[in-house]
């Protein structure tokens, strides 16, 4: 590919990072398993740039190749490992007794996500995103219909895992 | 805690993370891809470079030390290797369907799923039926040209090549069993599991 091609390429990711962030953070076990997953996305949308012709929007295309990459990459999963304590948690002003148990709350609530499926995971991050199901639909492949049957499933999965992780069983 | 809480926060997740610059997304690019098909793709390539120089230099001792009969040994080789090519291309073919990084996450897991299936049938029937083909060929061609063989004088007459050739065939099928399972065996253990999480996951997919 072109160097201008190369240039508006690395431009296009640098406005669209938080999405493989966010993957990586979703789906990385830990620090250098998201670095891994970090370079493989970008190698990815490297090499499907070329075939870019812009019908979908650009974070469309690229939301389905981070997260096409992170399910179909299946790293061996012998152990769940919880999901480390994302960082925009602000800790520091975690001051009050209120304060202090929301952020309680939120760990137990991203615990929570890191025990989903991959695929419940790609529609919690969807869902996070604030995307239409209509949008969720273009990216995942799945009906609109059957996603809000899911995402009801999955609220519910989590309430039910944030309450056994609150009892600690 | 609801999910919809978490939903105010989400927007700010990594972006107090330093990302790489603009020279290290640079240096990205020019990395090899882990991808397990990325990796198939190497093997592949690794497989047919090693198939090359085996061949090239087993034939090349079969045209040096051998004349006569013999030589058909080495015409055996070369009709394989001519099999070999299009036995990878089919492969190289398949691992090139196998994935479409860009198209709907349901769809490219399918397609996926299927090819993969596709490649390790074609992997399965291709490595097992070489097996009693090279030593069906071979034992005749020992049995028909060998220096060994020629000094013998029964072994021209018909009968004994008749007798020769079942007990070949037979002895082929017998071989051909083991290596049947010890193929399966090797298939699975190399994407087995592969294949198992795929179906799950799209299986997941399907469901309503």
């Amino acid at each position: 590919m072109t160097e201008t091609a190369e240039q508006e390429f690395l431009l296009l990711v640098n406005q669209n990072q938080g999405i493989v962030r966010k993957v990586c953070h979703l789906y990385g076990r830990n620090d250098a398993d998201k670095d891994d997953l970090y370079q493989e996305i970008i190698i990815q949308l490297w090499k499907s740039f070329g075939s870019f012709r812009g019908e979908a929007k650009f974070s469309t295309w690229m939301y389905r190749i981070a997260l096409n990459t992170a399910i179909s990459n299946l790293r061996k999963q012998a152990r769940k490992v919880a999901l480390s304590f994302p960082e925009f948690i602000p800790i520091e002003q975690a001051d009050t007794d209120e304060e202090k148990l929301k952020e309680e709350k939120l760990k137990e609530m991203y615990a929570a996500i890191s025990r989903l499926t991959e695929v419940e995971k790609a529609i919690v991050m969807l869902y996070l995103e604030d995307k239409s199901y209509d949008e969720m639909e273009e990216i995942l492949g799945i009906s609109s219909g059957t996603l809000r049957v899911k995402m009801n499933r999955i609220k519910e999965k989590l309430r039910t895992l944030t309450k056994a992780q609150a009892y600690g069983t | 805690m609801e999910l919809d809480q978490l939903k105010e926060m989400w927007s700010d997740v990594g972006s107090k993370e330093q990302g790489p610059s603009a020279d290290e997304l640079q240096a990205l690019l020019q990395k090899k891809s882990k991808s397990p098909i990325a990796k198939m793709k190497r093997n592949l390539l690794i497989e047919l470079l090693l198939i090359i120089v085996i061949y090239v230099f087993t034939v090349a001792y079969y045209f040096l030390n051998y004349s006569g009969g013999m030589l058909s040994a080495a015409w055996m080789l070369m009709v394989i290797g001519v099999f070999y090519v299009f036995y990878y291309l089919r492969k190289r073919r398949l691992l090139n369907q196998m994935e479409c990084v860009s198209c709907e996450i349901k769809s490219n897991l399918k397609m996926q799923l299927v090819t993969l299936e596709k490649y390790v049938r074609f992997y399965m029937i291709s490595g097992t039926l070489l097996v009693p083909v090279v030593f069906v060929i071979t034992g005749l061609i020992v049995l028909l040209y060998s220096p060994e063989a020629a000094s013998v004088p029964s072994v021209k007459t018909t009968n004994f090549l008749v007798k020769s050739s079942v007990i070949l065939f037979v002895a082929a099928i017998v071989f051909t069993i083991p290596i049947y399972f010890a193929n399966k065996w090797y298939v699975r253990k190399l994407y087995g599991q592969h294949i198992e999480q795929l179906k799950k996951i799209v299986d997941e997919m399907n469901e309503d």
